[in-house]
């Protein structure tokens, strides 16, 4: 099934989770349509995943964005570059090992490819905030061998690489966890791939217990920074956002003082019992919907 | 009188109000009303920051229905409600992902809360863009072959949906029940 709408909307960290979390092979499309009258130059970047796993990335569907790669860096010649044009519908396996396999390019130049590729791209789309998104879980990895090094990266770990890269956070502004959240790891070890200073500081010091403002005093950042990192760790299921202890309803009402009247509909609520339902009442209440059909 | 109390949450324009007043036999209280019945005796006059409804199916049997606010500046009227309902319903409406982020913050805030039965109902599934609800299920965090609650499809404008969604969740509620009695017995052996 096809997921759309607007990544303003649904962040692209909050898709990549979603496509690791779930597995998810499929063509994710990220698009701005070209306006003249406001100077606005369309985008088109597609991004493939295996198993949540990003394994390509072009700005076209020509399936030559890998060899144009290899001619700019005349790593291959204009001979072999025009066979492998000629050859690309029928590779067999990823067209950067079927080039090692001929001993064409080695491990670092298929890493540099990888890079350049992959993970410079996709992290220059956290960057976009008006682009329109489509994930298609249908679209085949199999038809794009030639876009792939035959290497590929989780999608949380390039998440997190895009989102360090991240300067304006506006956009993201209204999913940042509150300051008196807390945060809880969903993990005890750290994860294999490499968190830097701030971020291995918030995970080990994530405790259930002390808010995020906590946490930022702890670290020896700003808040805001605290609820960027939050984020980021959060995104890549890392850390998990807690609700701590409310603070008394008097003290919400001050923050809140259209809500004053309410404190006494919800004192009486906060002060009555909770009696446990009996079987009977609910096969009664089940009998009585029923009817009520 | 036996009263049992389910709590209708979800973000703002879920479907919550409309859920309420499906199903409630009196004219629901909400927000822009003044409070009558059971919350008017809590205090004459007041306007609320929930919905509240009441279905009488006996002379001393009530299910009272409470909609929570969908914004999370009133995350203190979600604790107390949370903590005295026997069962809940978060409404999830599946055309605006953009809404996903605040759905799973309440999941997470009224998991923590209470351990209590619950189901999550997916409403407009049928505009343009709604998402499955598979794929709603794991935007909110169940991860596939783990365990969840069930996700089922709501159109809170028809009574009938509506009250399907309640009989699913009571049943949860039977069955939990007989869990707890069973676990009771084996605490007295």
């Amino acid at each position: 099934m096809a997921l759309t709408g607007y990544l303003a909307d649904y962040s692209l960290a909050e898709i990549l989770q979603f496509i690791q979390q779930g597995s998810k092979t499929g063509l994710l499309s990220i698009s701005i349509e070209p306006n003249l009258a406001e100077n606005i130059t369309g985008i088109n970047e597609y991004t493939w995943f295996q198993n949540g796993r990003v394994v390509a990335h072009a700005k076209d569907l020509s399936s030559f964005g890998l060899i144009s790669m290899l001619e700019k860096r005349n790593w291959v010649g204009t001979e072999a570059s025009a066979n492998l044009r000629a050859q690309s519908k029928t590779l067999t396996a990823p067209l950067g090992l079927h080039l090692k396999s001929i001993n064409l390019l080695d491990v670092e130049q298929l890493r540099i490819l990888f890079h350049a590729q992959v993970l410079q791209a996709v992290c220059a789309l956290f960057k976009l905030q008006n682009a329109k998104f489509h994930f298609d879980d249908r679209a085949s990895v199999l038809q794009i061998k030639p876009e792939m090094t035959g290497m590929s990266v989780t999608a949380v770990e390039v998440s997190l690489l895009g989102m360090r890269s991240l300067k304006d956070w506006t956009y993201l502004e209204p999913k940042l966890p509150a300051p008196e959240f807390g945060l809880q790891r969903l993990q005890e070890a750290l994860p294999e791939y490499k968190l830097d200073t701030q971020e291995t500081q918030m995970f080990t010091t994530s405790d259930g217990k002390s808010s995020i403002s906590e946490l930022a005093i702890e670290i020896g950042i700003s808040v805001r920074k605290a609820q960027e990192i939050a984020f980021r760790l959060t995104a890549i299921s890392l850390l998990k956002e807690i609700a701590l202890d409310s603070p008394s309803l008097e003290q919400s009402l001050r923050k809140s003082p259209v809500l004053a009247n309410t404190i006494s509909a919800s004192n009486a609520i906060a002060a009555s019992t909770k009696p446990k339902v009996s079987n009977s009442f609910l096969n009664n209440l089940v009998g009585f919907l029923k009817k009520q059909r | 009188m036996e009263i049992m109390r389910l709590v209708i949450t979800g973000c703002v324009g879920a479907g919550k109000s409309t859920f309420v007043r499906s199903i409630s036999e009196i004219e629901v209280v909400d927000t822009d009303r003044k409070a009558t019945d059971e919350v008017g005796q809590m205090k004459q006059n007041t306007t609320v920051s929930m919905d509240f409804g009441t279905l009488a199916f006996g002379p001393d049997m009530s299910l009272h229905i409470y909609g929570t606010p969908g914004q999370s500046r009133f995350d203190f009227m979600w604790d107390i409600l949370i903590n005295k309902a026997h069962a809940y319903i978060l409404l999830v409406a599946a055309h605006r992902p953009s809404e996903f982020h605040h759905a799973r913050r309440i999941l997470n805030f009224m998991n923590q809360r209470a351990t209590i039965p619950m189901l999550i109902g997916v409403t407009h599934a049928d505009c343009s863009g709604a998402w499955s609800l598979d794929n709603i299920s794991l935007a909110l965090g169940y991860l596939p072959g783990v365990p969840q609650p069930p996700v089922i499809m709501v159109n809170a404008n028809e009574k009938e949906s509506s009250i399907d969604a309640i009989v699913t969740l009571l049943q949860l509620c039977v069955a939990d029940g007989e869990a707890t009695e069973t676990d009771e017995e084996l605490a007295i052996v």
